[in-house]
């Protein structure tokens, strides 16, 4: 954390907040949509959202949390965020998994 | 109960949608639409098989198959309150992907309050219809990528 930018800390931290719940927020429609319609491309698409912005998001707050009040030793700052990037991959396979499906399942025209 | 005969094609397929919807609305306004007569509405609402479809579509989708299980009555006779309310606005037509490339035709209830005022010397009539569904509007906008 760097102490001499509080503001723009707390911009990024808001943003990334946002970011999270806006993601969120998709992937719950995402989920509703499973729900309405049984379309299994939406499961897919609603795990690749919230891996992707929710379960991110919680780690990095966690990892920030436990670094800022010592838990942990700052070394950990890297194990945090290459865990960060594999959930972001994880999330965003998910994401292009449930496109195929959603693609191989489309109706052909007439 | 009738054998039912195999499923019967809906006379008119569901409009095609396309994706701005989801931004610019339906391109239809439902709330610029005609409300129908009020003969037509209440002749509607007076049918015990009518009110079951609308009560069981405005929960989840349906087939026509599946509302003549709902009613106890046969698919054409399931068609021909189905063809009613879609002509009147009450009943919307949707498509679902099967797995094996075909379609299913699913029916959604488009009405959600219906209200008779009677003031000042005028009887007047309006239907609130439903709004769509931002989780349904999802589904289909990402199954056409």
């Amino acid at each position: 954390m760097v102490v001499a930018a509080p503001l723009v800390d707390l911009l990024a931290g808001a943003a990334a907040t946002g970011s999270a719940l806006i993601g969120l927020y998709i992937g719950y429609q995402a989920y509703r949509g499973l729900r309405r319609n049984d379309e299994p491309a939406m499961r897919y698409l609603a795990a690749g959202m919230i891996v992707l912005f929710g379960v991110t998001y919680l780690l990095a707050v966690v990892g920030q949390g436990l670094i800022a009040f010592h838990v942990v030793t700052l070394a950990f700052q890297d194990v945090f965020r290459l865990l960060v990037r594999v959930l972001q991959l994880a999330g965003l396979v998910l994401i292009a998994y449930s496109l195929h499906l959603a693609a191989g399942r489309r109706v052909p025209e007439g | 109960m009738t054998v039912a005969s195999p499923p019967i094609e809906p006379s008119s397929p569901a409009p095609p949608r396309w994706a701005g919807d989801l931004f610019l609305g339906p391109m239809t306004d439902p709330t610029v639409a005609d409300d129908p007569d009020l003969s037509t509405l209440v002749g509607l609402f007076d049918d015990e098989h009518v009110r079951t479809i609308l009560a069981a579509t405005s929960a989840e989708p349906l087939s026509a198959a599946t509302l003549s299980e709902r009613c106890g009555v046969s698919t054409s006779a399931v068609y021909r309150r189905v063809d009613r309310l879609t002509d009147a606005g009450l009943l919307d037509e949707r498509t679902r992907p099967r797995s094996d490339g075909h379609h299913d035709t699913v029916y959604v209830a488009a009405i959600e309050r219906f209200e008779l005022v009677v003031d000042d010397g005028d009887v007047d009539w309006t239907v609130d219809r439903t709004e769509t569904d931002v989780a349904d509007e999802l589904t289909r906008l990402w199954g056409k990528f």
